[in-house]
Parts: structure tokens; C-alpha cells; sequence
């Protein structure tokens, strides 16, 4: 398959699997601002509003364009379960590796 | 160097804290873009894995095919949901796009979700990567060699 039909077919089916979206989360009006259930009033960790740092006085729009570096370290936490599931194959391999070299060491034993 | 920065753009992608709203909403199109080059980039795998499947359903490379396309489907839903749910692209695009309802629930499962297989995906490809990390060094330590003074 040629690298543009193959992106072609990759776009087609991103398309097509998000569009499971609409099935899975079911329909709704417009989302507002404040409305029970919305992201935007969700309180963070710290019982303030998750990511609206950024509201102006009167409740008005205005998007942090800045980077937050003191919350910087929070990007270790979606590294946690890769760094679980790497110790957990790794093992696997070294384990696999092990009985392989095992096997061939006892074959090669038993044709002398 | 982009399956790299494609595992830190996802981490930095995922802690909204550090970003922001507007900035996680553009760090998630650029993991659009740069998962797209990495897919097309691995096509021969891919096709040639699927081809395969029947054979290889059994062995770590069927179990890895699995674990990828789970991790496509769940990036697809996440990415789909993230660009629907978004409140800042369309203003900052000309599109007078408002968010539905329900996708920025939607989209968040679908990323707590998502971790786990690409946590999987990291680490069934971790000799590739380490591989890759110790040719990229040898390559990059002759030219350090090179680039000193020449002593006559």
C-alpha cells in the first residue's frame, strides 16, 4: 500500500471512529458555561475551578496562554503505568530469555 | 526523535494543569498531526501485521497488534471528542464552533482510558526504543569526535 493510500484509509477510519463517539456518549444540546456536569465547573484538586484560573472578574473568557511550570511535575503521572508495564515485559523477556538459553544449553548437552 | 516528543507531547498533552485550556486544545492537534506521521510511518508494519494476524494471533506480535489497535481506537475517540469538546480552537481558527454537550465528559474518559494502552504500547516497544536511543548515541558520538580541533 502506497504511503498517501494508506493516509487516506488512516484518515477515513479516524473519521469513522470518532463518529462511534456520537453513538457512545449519546446526544445533547450545546454545551454552556456553568451548566451541572460541565467540565468548566468541575473543581480541581484544590477546590477551585479545574482550568478557569483564567476567568476574568465578571465571569468574561480569557484563555491562560502561559505555561503553569509549578504543576510541571504532573506530567510524570501518565508515565506511571508505562513505567509499570515496561518493568512487567522486561521481566517477562528476561524470564523468557533465561528458559530459551536454558533449553538450548540442555540440547546441546544431551547431542554430546 | 518524533516517537520521543510524541511520548512527551502526550504527557504534557495530558497534565491540563501545566498547560492550560487553549494550549492543551493545540498541544492535542499536534498530537494529531505527529500520531498520524507515526502511524504512516510504521505502515509496513501495520499491513504487513494484519496480514498476518491469523498466524500471529498467538504470539507477542498478535498480542501487540491487539494492544495497538486498542490504543488507535481509544486515541481516535479521545482526539475526535478533544477537537468537539473544544472551546478555544474554533475562535482561534474563524470557525464559529460552540462545544456540544457530554463530548468533554466523553473525551476525558476516553483519556484516563487511553493511558493504559499506551503505557502497553511503550512497553512491549521498549528494545525498539532502546535500540534506537543507542544508535541515534553512536551516531551522534563519532560527530562529537569530528566536530573537535584538529591537532596537527
Amino acid at each position: 500500500m502506497t504511503r498517501s493510500r494508506f493516509a487516506v484509509a488512516l484518515a477515513v477510519s479516524f473519521l469513522l471512529i470518532g463518529s462511534l463517539g456520537f453513538v457512545l456518549k449519546g446526544n445533547g444540546k450545546p454545551e454552556r458555561r456553568g451548566e451541572p456536569g460541565s467540565a468548566a465547573v468541575q473543581p480541581n484538586d484544590n477546590g477551585r475551578r479545574r482550568d478557569r484560573d483564567d476567568d476574568g472578574p465578571r465571569g468574561e473568557r480569557r484563555a491562560r496562554t502561559s505555561f503553569d511550570f509549578s504543576a510541571a511535575p504532573g506530567m510524570v503521572e501518565p508515565l506511571a503505568p508505562m513505567a509499570v508495564f515496561a518493568v512487567g515485559v522486561v521481566g517477562i523477556d528476561q524470564v523468557r530469555q533465561r528458559r530459551k538459553r536454558r533449553r538450548l544449553r540442555s540440547l546441546s548437552t544431551s547431542q554430546r | 526523535v518524533l516517537d520521543l516528543s510524541l511520548l512527551a507531547g502526550f504527557a504534557t498533552t495530558t497534565n491540563k494543569r501545566f498547560t492550560g485550556d487553549r494550549w492543551h486544545e493545540w498541544f492535542g492537534v499536534g498530537l494529531l498531526i505527529a500520531l498520524g506521521i507515526h502511524i504512516v510511518r510504521h505502515r509496513q508494519w501495520v499491513s504487513a501485521q494484519t496480514r498476518h494476524l491469523a498466524r500471529n494471533l498467538r504470539t507477542r506480535v498478535g498480542f501487540k497488534w491487539l494492544v495497538n489497535v486498542s490504543l488507535y481506537v481509544l486515541m481516535s475517540l479521545t482526539l475526535f471528542s478533544g477537537v468537539l469538546a473544544s472551546e478555544y480552537l474554533g475562535g482561534d481558527l474563524g470557525i464559529g464552533y460552540k462545544p456540544q454537550q457530554g463530548w468533554g465528559g466523553f473525551h476525558e474518559q476516553c483519556s484516563e482510558l487511553v493511558k493504559i494502552p499506551v503505557g502497553l504500547h511503550v512497553a512491549l516497544s521498549w528494545r525498539w526504543i532502546w535500540s534506537m536511543l543507542r544508535r541515534t548515541g553512536r551516531r551522534i558520538a563519532p560527530a562529537r569526535g569530528n566536530a573537535g580541533p584538529v591537532s596537527a
